[in-house]
């Protein structure tokens, strides 16, 4: 038996488990942004962990809890380098006139942007689903 | 946050038209959601984006997404703020932000025949 080994491996299968769960949630609410500090923090934790778990692990209970932690964070870092937005020139810049058009709404009208003038708003281009 | 200014917001996305109504019926964002599921707008303003799932045995998916992208129109329609980052994250340009839109607000309430245009009304 080897309590460090066992320890380790626990601790990494708790840190990778709540790390999914973090994810998990942060992909459900679609803005990852603010919780990427957090993100990165706990998958770097779990790799650590894991990987010492691994290394001090002898038997095949902790073994297998820090190889899950340890492709939890790996599969993590490996989504966040491929996922990575590009950036792109936008057709307008400050100060150009907006480009008017029209869209179909939630309600199946359409709706015309030139009908905004005389207020401000604030038009998002959100991703599209996945 | 900017919709607690009383900002409109038109928020457009490469979802169908009923994607989105499913996602209206679903959520109450306060802001109004608009289909360009064949990408004409999104193109239009240079921001179309291509993700590529490969599922192995020489099977993918290719989806056309957008860049998500802000853009702060004052009511004259002029391009005032652009921003293509995911989100808010940094704080003293959201407070930048919330500055001009504010002043914009504020310059739109004391002068209304100045910016009225025929007939325009807040929904």
């Amino acid at each position: 038996m080897n309590d460090l080994g066992d320890v380790l491996a626990a601790a990494a299968l708790v840190t990778a488990t709540g790390f999914g769960v973090v994810w998990l949630l942060a992909i459900r609410y679609v803005r990852m942004g603010p919780w990427l500090p957090l993100l990165n923090m706990l998958a770097t934790v779990s790799l650590v962990l894991g990987s010492l778990a691994l290394w001090t692990s002898e038997t095949l209970a902790p073994t297998v809890a820090s190889l899950m932690a340890v492709a939890a964070a790996a599969a993590f870092f490996a989504v966040r380098l491929i996922a990575k937005q590009p950036r792109r020139q936008v057709a307008v810049r400050l100060g150009d006139p907006i480009l008017d058009f029209a869209a179909i709404d939630g309600r199946g009208g359409v709706f015309e942007t030139a009908s905004l003038r005389g207020l401000p708003y604030l038009l998002k281009f959100f991703r599209g689903h996945w | 946050m900017l919709t607690d200014l009383g900002l409109e917001i038109v928020a457009i996305s490469p979802d169908t038209p009923e994607e989105v109504a499913r996602f209206t019926a679903k959520h109450d964002l306060g802001m109004r959601i608009l289909s360009d599921a064949d990408l004409r707008v999104t193109s239009r303003y240079n921001l179309r984006s291509q993700k590529t799932l490969a599922l192995g045995l020489g099977r993918r998916i290719v989806r056309q997404l957008a860049i998500p992208t802000s853009i702060l129109v004052d009511e004259d329609g002029i391009v005032r703020w652009i921003d293509q980052a995911d989100d808010f994250r940094i704080r003293s340009d959201e407070r930048r932000v919330l500055r001009s839109v504010r002043a914009m607000l504020a310059r739109q309430a004391t002068a209304p025949a100045a910016s009225h245009r025929g007939g325009l009304r807040r929904s």
